[in-house]
């Protein structure tokens, strides 16, 4: 018996030992085949979550490539922005997307929770050891079952000899839903939210990377219907903003209206709405927003100087 | 609880160290942490079952010893009756109730009469049909005087309820596991350390190939109308593997685990994907299964005795039962009788023990002849297959009807690409060990330590790589 349980317990350490040893053989074999190359005429990237995932259309905005991922939280996106930048020296511009609900605790769970097995698999390899410690010991039930889908992804990905990460990352996405109503805009009291001080402080670490490698950050925000954003507190937003992020310029888009039909839900635009929002955004661009002294001033005339201010919703 | 899962990983090794620290100075309470034990295994799924399970055990326990104190024969019979009659009692009503029900609906609506009769919403217990088989094979045996009525109930519930083999089986014979538990077990390093391997083993046949193959087929299964004959045909081949990952995986993780606890199972698959007939597969798929049948229905109804019309109506009620065994639909009916169809011809012309022995052994590889058998008795298993994966009878005469298009010869539309090395992977290892009693059986030659390890290593990280998500083992619902 006592041997027995000595060999188990030997077995049991080699066994863990492997584990680790596959797990950064596979992370670091990945780090160096890993394809982000993007197109040599792309100069700016968009960044974010969903909202911007399907509200720019990156075949109407030139020069621009749209890399924002649904349910991607902060971490994730300095995953992608290190590689991407360190493969397309070309980028000169990155605008983030920072939307209320990004400051809020519900990002934790995006970081950690049980989005992180469709996240791990692609990001690990290009995650640093504080980071995938942080992972680990936030939640380490699902990092271990992350790593699971890590290795069998790995193991296909290897198989399959297909290391280009450029169609996995994220993209517009072409949203075909319509709402058929506006939605109840609720009793107008907007939400103290409680703050994800993880995920502000991991785009303070883009900002700070994109910063280092010279590159032009603005953070975008992509509008939304009103009745999503009754969810979050304005105040405690812009409260944020202005404290933790006074040294990068911020591009507040959510006030472009729109009408319900243009959305697919109440915070994500549907084709139709990406398709006109786009048209109107890369015209913004041609007219040189990004070079303008005051941009958001510019921002708001263009939106007042829009013809159609139809009953929006 | 789940052979697959975290509770059982935790569940076991509490057990074992009970078992083997706490418990092994005597016998009595080695045999209680082992009824205990297989309560809680059992319940952790529904615990209300447990009376079901328990009232059997009891019903049994006494007419056992009463079929022990009786001379009459009348009596015998009426006691053995008793026992049959309440545990089919139970499986016929938690199994069949709806489906005798619905055939008896239509089959009087097809004459004109409409009955009115309400299906019940009827939960089947988990394993109901193996532990009911091991407890009539405990009262059968009595009856026939082959085996002593034990008069330890402990012993008998642990013997009924035994956790590594409740659920799924293999359907063990009173004759060969109950006397076990009249024995005090002493640890055994050998066969500790071979069942881990058997467990590991049947861990990667469910979670990497069962499950793997189970996603491919449900996709092709559940949408057959919109695949190609070529990918129907790969659908068949993706539950052929699921199946038996399942089931021999189940089996492998059961037996493993009773040897840890110092218990010899029989051995309930004996890589029958390496059969060159289909008398030779069924003598090595679901050996614990066909050999009940085969002693408790097919010899008392006279087995190859008598007139080839007799032993024709055996073979086809031995399919058709089997096959009905597994569950309250037609499509389990006609894979019996097809087996039965299957297996006539070399019945009749008694080429049915021509292939008693292992294949190719003492060879690496078969020769064109023994490889020709595989592959023909491998594609008849596959057909089968699939009226027993259908959602019933048309469904699979569709499915086949589609294979044979002219799309047969198409690129399947589903083509996964780590699916080949698996499967290759199962076969190599497999046919490497197919002389044994599992597949990762090693003689202690020290010279390979080293390689071993690494190989258990290797499956270990695939079972972790394909065992994200939890999956219902098939063969429970049976």
């Amino acid at each position: 018996m006592r041997l027995f349980i000595k060999r188990l317990s030997l077995f049991i350490l080699f066994g863990l030992l492997s584990f680790f040893i596959f797990f950064i053989s596979i992370n670091s074999f990945l780090n160096t085949k890993a394809d982000f190359k993007l197109d040599s005429n792309v100069k700016s990237l968009i960044l974010g979550h969903s909202h911007p995932e399907r509200a720019y259309n990156d075949t109407l905005i030139p020069f621009t490539k749209n890399l924002s991922g649904a349910a991607e939280s902060y971490l994730y996106t300095l995953a992608k922005t290190r590689k991407i930048i360190e493969q397309n020296p070309q980028i000169k511009f990155v605008l983030i997307e920072c939307s209320n609900n990004q400051f809020s605790r519900e990002m934790d769970n995006w970081t950690w929770g049980n989005k992180m097995s469709n996240r791990l698999h692609i990001y690990s390899p290009f995650l640093k050891t504080n980071e995938i410690k942080l992972l680990f010991t936030k939640n380490p039930k699902l990092f271990i079952e992350a790593t699971s889908v890590l290795f069998r992804k790995s193991f296909e990905k290897i198989l399959s000899s297909n290391y280009n990460y450029t169609n996995k990352i994220g993209g517009y996405s072409w949203n075909d839903l319509k709402l058929e109503k506006a939605p109840e805009t609720g009793n107008q009291i907007q939400s103290e939210f409680e703050t994800s001080l993880t995920n502000i402080n991991f785009l303070k670490k883009i900002i700070s990377f994109l910063n280092s490698k010279k590159i032009e950050v603005f953070l975008i925000r992509t509008p939304t219907l009103k009745a999503y954003n009754n969810n979050y507190s304005e105040n405690q937003y812009q409260k944020i903003i202005k404290s933790e992020f006074s040294h990068t310029e911020f591009l507040d888009l959510s006030k472009y209206n729109m009408n319900y039909s243009n959305y697919g839900d109440s915070q994500h635009m549907n084709g139709q709405g990406a398709k006109e929002f786009s048209l109107w955004f890369s015209k913004l661009l041609n007219k040189n927003l990004l070079k303008k002294k005051d941009k958001q001033l510019f921002i708001n005339n263009e939106i007042k100087a829009r013809t159609h201010n139809k009953v929006l919703w | 609880m789940l052979f697959n899962s975290i509770d059982f990983a935790i569940f076991l090794p509490i057990i074992f160290i009970l078992y083997w620290f706490i418990t092994n100075k005597n016998l009595k309470s080695q045999n209680l942490l082992i009824v205990i034990a297989s309560y809680i295994f059992y319940g952790w799924w529904d615990w209300r079952f447990l009376s079901l399970i328990l009232f059997s055990t009891i019903v049994d326990y006494l007419i056992g010893i009463s079929l022990s104190k009786q001379e009459n024969q009348t009596k015998r019979k009426m006691l053995l009756w008793t026992s049959i009659f309440v545990n089919l009692g139970f499986l016929g009503f938690f199994k069949y109730y709806n489906f005798f029900l619905d055939n008896f609906i239509n089959a009087f609506s097809f004459f004109g009469t409409e009955i009115n009769a309400n299906s019940l919403d009827i939960i089947l217990p988990v394993g109901i049909s193996f532990y009911t088989f091991q407890t009539l094979s405990y009262t059968i045996d009595v009856y026939k005087q082959k085996l002593e009525p034990t008069k330890d109930f402990i012993a008998f519930t642990a013997f009924v309820s035994f956790f590594p083999q409740l659920v799924a089986g293999p359907i063990e014979r009173a004759t060969n596991l109950l006397p076990q538990f009249y024995i005090k077990r002493h640890f055994e390093y050998s066969k500790a350390v071979d069942g881990m391997r058997q467990i590991l083993w049947g861990l990667f046949k469910k979670i990497v190939i069962a499950d793997n193959c189970a996603k491919y087929a449900n996709i092709i299964f559940n949408n057959s109308s919109e695949y190609s004959g070529s990918t129907l045909v790969l659908g068949a081949i993706f539950f052929t593997f699921q199946i038996y990952g399942d089931f021999s995986g189940y089996s492998d993780i059961a037996i493993g685990t009773s040897r840890l606890f110092g218990f010899n199972m029989k051995q309930n698959f004996a890589f029958p994907y390496f059969s060159r007939d289909i008398a030779e597969f069924w003598r090595r798929w679901h050996i614990s299964l066909s050999t009940w049948f085969r002693d408790y229905l097919y010899i008392p109804l006279g087995g190859s005795r008598g007139g080839t019309w007799n032993k024709i109506r055996n073979v086809f009620i031995i399919f058709i039962v089997s096959g009905f065994w597994h569950g309250a639909n037609w499509t389990f009916i006609v894979w019996g009788a097809l087996n039965a169809l299957y297996f006539l011809p070399i019945f009749i012309t008694n080429n049915n023990r021509n292939n008693l022995s292992i294949v190719a052994r003492g060879k690496y590889f078969p020769n064109v002849k023994e490889f020709l058998s595989m592959s023909l008795t491998f594609g008849l298993t596959v057909f089968a297959w699939i009226f027993f994966r259908a959602n019933n009878v048309e469904h699979a005469i569709k499915y086949i009807t589609d294979i044979f298009s002219s799309s047969l010869f198409s690129i399947p539309e589903i083509r996964p690409s780590n699916m080949p090395f698996l499967i290759l992977f199962l076969l190599l290892i497999e046919w490497r060990g197919r002389n044994n009693k599992h597949a990762l059986t090693f003689n202690s030659n020290k010279k390979f330590y080293l390689l071993r390890w690494v190989l258990y290593i290797f499956i270990m990280l695939l079972i972790f790589s394909y065992g994200g998500k939890e999956q219902q083992f098939i063969y429970f619902q049976f």
